[in-house]
Order: structure tokens, then C-alpha cells, then sequence
């Protein structure tokens, strides 16, 4: 005998009447066949049969009020017969038993039980969604479910399996399985296929029952015993808690005297040393990639060893480190293109009479994308040829200079190595697709030191574009025997008095220092006229 | 000293909060007499009363905007929802007036609230019960977001989002509300609400996690250590702000990272992670960062819950996939 309690017909309604019965006593119906007609505070609802059989019983007549969760009909399904009264009756008292918390649980679970109600109004007809429901039914029923949804779920669990769907049911996770049996075996116990098994899961479904007291769905519970494993960190141990907490005080744990029983720092021992400021923790413990690569699939290291091996000081192999100088406190030795750099300077200084000239080069015209050095170039040629004696060698010895045909520009190429000034030949003719490989060439070959020595030589005037990183104007060093050198500083936003109105325009800066016992002043003022004028052009 | 689960370690915490300080009340939709829709709130009602633990009409709007006025007023209010999805219409009072409480006021009111509710999926709930929404949080300016994974951190984390000066989204991790016990102290401890806890030291790989993506992690990390991997697992717990520190020192060390969520992949914290990984991390980075995440789609019903969320063996076989990079 199969008993249908009245589900929640609306969202959190306490009960509903009796409007007309739609089969007779006696009369056997088909699964979701239409069985009654029910008045709720809201609407009159025809309510679907959750079971096929013949109905044996109904629980009231027209005009009765009939709570929610309370016997509405009684059915005996399809092959059933009159021994399984016995489960009704649990199945009954179960129903009670959920009633009693529906009091309580009705609105809080009013947003669940509208998605049960629409299912069987719009959707009962579909078996997809009739197995679903039917799945999500066999879930809730072992976690307790003590809300409406439960009670009209709890309906098509009593539906009889052999109506189910072959395939149906085929739950693929354990949590469904061990559900699934409770359900079988508190209201089938006949059909079950494995009842050893399912018997100890139900008993198990039962334990969890006793102390879920979860309203919706299903909240695994286990007595195992969580114990948060210990880090070893600098030597001493500590919890995840503890760490996390000399972490928010930057207390370095490996510094940190423990009280705790073998050895474990207390989050006491981390406070006391925050206090005292006994261990303050460094900001970032760096490792080097290169390091850790090499260590990391070797033997397990304690934090106190990563920090001992991070302080050896490095050689100075890799270009990085050469840049970043460690400071020793001792005297070193200068070798390789540093020397070179204090070698040349020198030169220059007790030779070279050095005066500079300053101005900005107005790019406003430019295109967007111009290629701002191979345009310092061509501005180089175009001073050049206003004035050719800043193209030019000069022989302080034997006072001679040369003044070149053609022009090779030293380009400055930076590189952590130290500074190359690496010859761009004949920029008067080159045109500018192939000085740009050119120059790529240069920068590509001096940072991995593959330049050779004839590319460092020879050229005529010096062009260094320092304003890649910073500064405006500057003094830039000529390099003996050259004559000149022209720096490009940073290029900037300038408001400019344009026709009695002001305009913003981009702006290199540009300085030229001359060797004032080679050109005269006026030379190198011409010069960097005709710089500024080339490159003021748009093209 | 008591062996609990992470529910009754909130409830712990709620007890000794509200007998420290008598500005902390609690409410929400049957947290009374009932003691809440998953029992987070049992007993507290006999307690301390119905002026302080407050059941009110089930209306998320009401209970988010009485919670907004309390906690800018001098009160410390708890506020319960009962589950992720329900705290949808909520949002305008979190984001809009909790969050820039502080700043709107410049400075003279703050809002010392707590929205505790239940996330992520697992247990066989309806829909919009199952959702991991705290990438939503994160993104809130001035709006804390923590997310316990263990008993005692559930009691350390939460006594401090309710002692913290600033709205805190308290997200619990209901699959796991049952699954283990710990010791538990009640001494009033709290712990700190902006680092990460490191569950496990390794070398090799790191997994990173939160919430109830704990359980599998810890699997996957048993697993790959049983292969000779050397893991370090870290819960990152404080979802907002995060701490990159903890897990940018840590994949300098291991230079692999696999993160783990439960919530859809796309703009997920995961995301973030990784994003901070790329920028502060990536010469320590030895392969790439991976994800493991649930899907970009809705939170499926039933039986397809478990497909959907990470398993240990899409972590197993992540890890192992950048393990073999280099």
C-alpha cells in the first residue's frame, strides 16, 4: 500500500481543500494522471497521481481541509500487494515526523518548494524531468529533508520502481548511492538488489540524521579528527595558524624560541616576539630562479639554508649581475670596457676643449610611428653638410683635421656590459630600411658581445640617444678624434606661442658638444640650426 | 577543550562573540527558535534572547539594509543568509552602502557588519543553494571577503570579520560543514584576516585553494606525494584582500602553481591569482599556471553536481600535465 501525502501546493502553504476528485475509489490510474482538484489561497491546482495503481483509499471528501504532509490517498500499486502495509505505515509515521519540522521550515524553504511545485504542474509529463525529480527525491530523503519540497518529493519516492525508466537511476557518485539504498530499503525492502550492503548504508544514512539537522540537500558528516600537520620552517615547527599569524606580525619563525611540546612555536612564543621585536622577519625572502631550479627536485632544505646559500655572493657571470654591483665594502679592480670607458674619459678630458649647445627640435609634423633615430640621423648628415668641419678628426699634435666625405656615426649602444660606441657607416647614403638593420645589427651583436672590433672604429661623429631612459639636456664627452657629439635627451610635451596662441608639441631635446680648438662656435650653432630644421619636417 | 565540526565551530565563535560584546546581535531568517537552516545558530536564541539573536520575515532586501544601519550606528550585527544565491538582492546594500560606508562618510562612520552564509555546492541542493559567488564579493571595493576551511579557522576567522571595522562576506563551505573534527580552544583567539595559511610545505608544486576545494586538494596532494612530489598546499582563506605575498613566495620556491576552485573558471579568483602570478612571479615560473575550476555554465542540479565540480583527479592531472613541462 502506497500512501500520498499532500504535498506544499503553493510556496509555504499549511494546507489546502478537497475541490472535487477527479477518479473514483476503486478506480486504477495511470502515473501523473489527474487525481484531485485542490483549492489552495491562491489557486485551485489539479494535483497529478505520483503513482500507477489502483486507489484504494481517499483521505477526504469535497469541501475537507487537508493539511500539508497529511494522507491524501492511499494506492496499491501495480503488482503490489497487501503485505507491504507494514512499510505504509513507516512511511506514514516518517511523513509525520517531517510534518512536524514543516512547521517550522516552511518559509524559509519557500524559494525551494516553488521549483518543486512547477516541476510537477508544467513538467510531471516529462520523463527526463520525472527522473530527475525522482533522483532528487531518493537524495533528500535520506538527509532529512523536513521541508514542503520534501513532503511532495517524498510523494514520488513511493512511486513503485517497476514504473522506473530501464537506465534510470544509475547514480554515479557514492553520496547518491548510499542515499538511494536508505530509500530502498526503508520503503522497498523487497526489491532490493544488494540488501547487506545497502542495510549498513541506510544504518549510516541514519547516524546522519541524527546530526545533520540540514534542511536542504545532503551535508556529508564524519567524526574523522583533523590535525594540521606541523611545517618544519628554519628548524622549529609550527601549525598553519601559527604561521600565518608571524606572518600578519612579521615575525620570523626560525628565530623564535618555542615553549610548545617538542619543539612547536606557540602563536604565544610569535606574539611575544612581535612585542619584543626579537625576530623581525626580512621583507621577501628571495630565492634565485637558478637556484631553485637546481634544488628543488633534490633533497627537502629548511628556509635556513635557502637564506645561508642566497648569501654567497654570486660571480659575476650572468649580464644582471654584472649591472646590479654587489656592494662589498672593497676595493676591486676595473677590467674589460669599463677601464676602456675610464681610459677614453680621461683622454678626453685632458685634451678636448669641450663647449655644448642646447636646443629642441620641434617634431610636431611627424607622422605617428617615426623613426625617431634613424631622423636624428638624417639630421646629423643635413648639420653636416651646413657645416662640414663637425664631421672631422683633429690631431692636436701635429694640428691637422680631417674633414670626411662621408659620414660614420657612433652610436652609443648600452648594454649591461657597459657602454659600446659601435660605427654606423655611410648614414649619408644609406637609405633608411637598411640603416634600421643596421642599427639592430649593431645593438643586437654589442649585447651579446659578438661585435667585431672594426664596427667599434673609425666613425666620424658620435650620436647618443640617452633620453630612452632619462634627462633632458646634458654635456656628452667627445671621443677623441672625433670633434662632436650630438645627445638626444627624453622626448617631451611642450607648450609652444604659436601665432600669438599656444600649442602642445613634442619636443626632443638635443645637445651638442663641440672640440672648441677644432670649430668655431658659429660652426656649431649652424650645425644644429640645420638639425632642427630637418628635423622639424614632416617627413 | 572540544572536538567540532567547522558548523559548530561558527556557532563557537558566535557564542563568544556575543558574550564579549554586547553590541553583537545576530539575525536572519529562522536563525531563532529554529537555530538556523543548517544549525549555525542552535541554542543561541535561549542564550542571549530574542532581542539579540532576531528572527526576522524572510525578506534578504530588509535584513541587508537593517544590517547596513545597525553596523554603521555603533551595533555589530551578524546577519545569516541562508544560502549563496539568496544573498542576490542583498547586494545593492553590501556594495553600495557597506562598502563605501567609510569612504562616503570620510571616515566618521564605518560598518562593522558580518554576512555569514553558506556556499559552494556538493550537497545534493536545489538551485541558486549551490553557487561559490566570491569572485562577486572580491570585486567590491572596501568589502572583506574570508572563507574558512577547517574548524578552528572557521572559529579564529569569524571572531575576527566580527571584531574587524569593516563589512565582512563570511562564506561557509557547507560540504564541509560535517566532514572533520578538531580541537577547538575557545579562548577568544582570533586569527588574522589578511594572510594566507599554509597547510603543507613542498618543493616542487603548489597548490592553491579555499573553501571546501580543501578536501580534494589535500587528496590530490596525498596522491602526488605518494609519487614522490613534493607539495605545498596553501589556503588562501582571505579571499579579499588577498595575499599574494604568501603565494608568490611560495612558487619562487616551487616554481609550479595549480590553483584550485570551485567556483566557473572565467574572471574567477583563480584568475586573479594567476594574473598576479604572471606579473610579480613569472621568472620564478618554471611551467605554466594552471586552473582547475568548476564550469562556466549553471550550477547543475543532482546528478551532474559532482561532474561539475573539480575533482582530485583533475587536480592529480593538472599538476602532473606541468610537472612534465619542466
Amino acid at each position: 500500500m502506497n500512501v500520498f501525502n499532500l504535498p506544499d501546493l503553493g510556496e509555504g502553504l499549511p494546507d489546502a481543500e478537497i475541490v472535487e476528485w477527479l477518479v473514483e475509489e476503486g478506480d486504477t490510474v495511470e502515473l501523473d494522471q489527474p487525481l484531485v482538484s485542490m483549492e489552495t489561497a491562491k489557486a485551485v491546482v489539479e494535483v497529478p497521481s505520483p503513482f500507477a495503481g489502483k486507489v484504494a483509499k481517499f483521505h477526504g471528501q469535497a469541501g475537507d481541509v487537508i493539511k500539508t504532509g497529511a494522507p491524501l490517498a492511499e494506492f496499491v500499486a501495480e503488482g503490489d500487494s497487501d503485505d507491504t502495509s507494514e512499510d505504509s505505515t513507516d512511511a506514514a509515521s516518517e511523513t509525520a515526523i517531517d510534518n512536524s519540522h514543516d512547521e517550522q521550515g516552511i518559509d524559509d524553504t519557500s524559494d525551494d518548494t516553488e521549483i518543486g511545485m512547477d516541476d510537477i504542474a508544467d513538467e510531471a509529463d516529462e520523463v527526463d524531468e520525472a527522473d530527475n525529480l525522482n533522483q532528487a527525491d531518493q537524495d533528500d530523503s535520506g538527509s532529512e529533508l523536513s521541508d514542503a519540497e520534501d513532503v511532495d518529493l517524498a510523494a514520488f519516492s513511493k512511486r513503485d520502481p517497476g514504473d522506473d525508466k530501464p537506465g534510470d537511476d544509475k547514480p554515479g557518485d557514492n553520496e547518491s548511492e548510499s542515499l538511494q539504498a536508505a530509500v530502498d530499503s526503508q520503503s522497498e525492502p523487497e526489491s532490493s538488489a544488494k540488501p547487506e550492503e545497502e542495510t549498513e548504508q541506510a544504518s549510516e544514512a541514519q547516524d546522519e540524521r541524527a546530526d545533520s539537522g540540514t534542511v536542504v540537500g545532503n551535508v556529508q558528516s564524519s567524526n574523522e579528527v583533523l590535525s594540521e600537520r606541523t611545517s618544519t620552517v628554519g628548524g622549529v615547527k609550527v601549525t598553519p595558524a601559527v604561521r600565518a599569524l608571524a606572518r600578519k606580525l612579521k615575525v620570523d619563525v626560525s628565530a623564535v624560541t618555542p615553549s610548545g611540546n617538542g619543539g612547536v612555536v606557540t602563536a604565544g612564543d610569535v606574539r611575544k616576539a612581535a612585542d619584543e621585536g626579537s625576530a623581525v622577519a626580512s621583507p621577501k625572502p628571495a630565492s634565485a630562479p637558478a637556484e631553485r631550479s637546481e634544488s628543488s627536485k633534490t633533497s627537502p632544505r629548511t628556509d635556513s639554508e635557502t637564506s645561508s646559500s642566497n648569501a654567497e655572493p654570486s660571480e659575476p657571470s650572468t649580464s644582471a649581475q654584472t649591472r646590479e654591483a654587489t656592494a662589498s665594502d672593497d676595493w676591486e679592480p676595473i677590467r674589460g670596457t669599463r677601464r676602456t670607458m675610464a681610459r677614453v674619459m680621461s683622454e678626453s678630458h685632458k685634451n678636448v676643449v669641450p663647449t655644448t649647445l642646447m636646443d629642441d627640435a620641434d617634431i610636431h609634423a611627424w607622422r605617428a610611428g617615426e623613426d625617431i633615430t634613424a631622423r636624428l640621423l638624417r639630421a646629423l648628415w643635413a648639420g653636416a653638410q651646413a657645416e662640414p668641419g663637425l664631421n672631422a678628426w683633429y690631431d692636436g699634435e701635429n694640428s691637422m683635421r680631417m674633414i670626411h666625405k662621408n659620414m660614420h656615426v657612433g652610436m652609443a649602444v648600452d648594454t649591461a656590459d657597459g657602454l659600446f660606441v659601435a660605427a654606423l657607416r655611410n648614414v649619408n647614403n644609406a637609405d633608411r630600411k637598411a640603416l634600421r638593420e643596421e642599427i639592430n645589427r649593431l645593438r643586437e651583436n654589442a649585447s651579446n658581445r659578438s661585435i667585431p672590433p672594426e664596427d667599434l672604429k673609425d666613425y666620424t661623429i658620435v650620436l647618443s640617444n640617452f633620453g630612452k631612459f632619462a634627462g633632458r639636456y646634458a654635456t656628452p664627452v667627445i671621443s677623441p678624434p672625433c670633434v662632436s657629439i650630438v645627445a638626444a635627451g627624453k622626448l617631451r610635451h611642450e607648450v609652444v606661442p604659436i601665432l600669438g596662441g599656444v600649442e602642445v608639441h613634442r619636443m626632443i631635446p638635443l645637445s651638442l658638444t663641440f672640440d672648441h680648438r677644432a670649430c668655431t662656435g658659429g660652426e656649431a650653432a649652424r650645425f644644429l640650426k640645420a638639425m632642427l630644421d630637418d628635423l622639424a619636417k614632416a617627413e | 577543550m572540544a572536538q567540532i565540526t567547522l558548523i559548530e565551530g561558527v556557532t563557537l565563535a558566535l557564542a563568544r562573540a556575543m558574550k564579549d560584546d554586547d553590541s553583537v546581535v545576530l539575525l536572519g531568517e529562522d536563525i531563532g527558535v529554529n537555530g538556523g537552516v543548517f544549525r549555525a545558530t542552535a541554542g543561541l536564541q535561549e542564550s542571549f534572547g530574542d532581542e539579540r539573536v532576531i528572527d526576522t520575515p524572510l525578506a534578504e532586501v530588509m535584513i541587508a539594509g537593517l544590517t547596513v544601519g545597525m553596523a554603521a550606528q555603533g551595533m555589530k550585527p551578524v546577519a545569516e543568509a541562508q544560502f549563496c544565491g539568496f544573498t542576490m538582492p542583498m547586494i545593492d546594500h553590501i556594495m553600495c552602502h557597506a562598502g563605501r560606508m567609510r569612504n562616503r562618510t570620510r571616515g566618521r562612520l564605518s560598518c562593522p557588519m558580518v554576512l555569514r552564509f553558506p556556499s559552494g555546492g556538493g550537497i545534493h541542493a536545489p538551485e541558486h543553494h549551490s553557487e561559490s559567488p566570491e569572485a562577486l564579493y572580491a570585486h567590491m571595493p572596501g568589502i572583506r571577503v574570508v572563507i574558512p576551511s577547517s574548524p578552528s579557522r572557521a572559529y579564529g576567522l569569524l571572531l575576527a570579520a566580527i571584531r574587524d571595522p569593516d563589512p565582512v562576506i563570511f562564506m561557509e563551505p557547507k560540504r564541509i560543514y560535517r566532514w572533520q573534527r578538531e580541537e577547538v580552544i575557545d579562548d577568544g583567539e582570533e586569527l588574522p584576516l589578511d594572510v594566507c595559511f599554509t597547510l603543507r610545505d613542498g618543493q616542487d608544486l603548489t597548490l592553491v585553494t579555499w573553501g571546501a576545494m580543501i578536501k580534494e586538494t589535500m587528496q590530490a596532494a596525498d596522491e602526488l606525494e605518494k609519487k614522490g612530489v613534493s607539495v605545498e598546499v596553501i589556503d588562501v582563506a582571505t579571499i579579499s584582500p588577498l595575499d599574494m605575498d604568501t603565494i608568490i613566495e611560495s612558487v619562487e620556491r616551487t616554481g609550479r602553481c595549480v590553483i584550485v576552485q570551485e567556483a566557473p573558471r572565467h574572471c574567477g579568483v583563480a584568475s586573479e591569482i594567476a594574473a598576479n602570478l604572471a606579473d610579480a612571479g613569472i621568472f620564478n615560473l618554471l611551467a605554466p599556471v594552471k586552473r582547475v575550476c568548476g564550469y562556466d555554465t549553471v550550477m547543475p542540479l543532482y546528478r551532474n553536481e559532482m561532474k561539475y565540480m573539480p575533482s582530485v583527479r583533475r587536480i592529480v592531472d593538472a599538476a602532473n600535465q606541468i610537472l612534465e613541462v619542466s
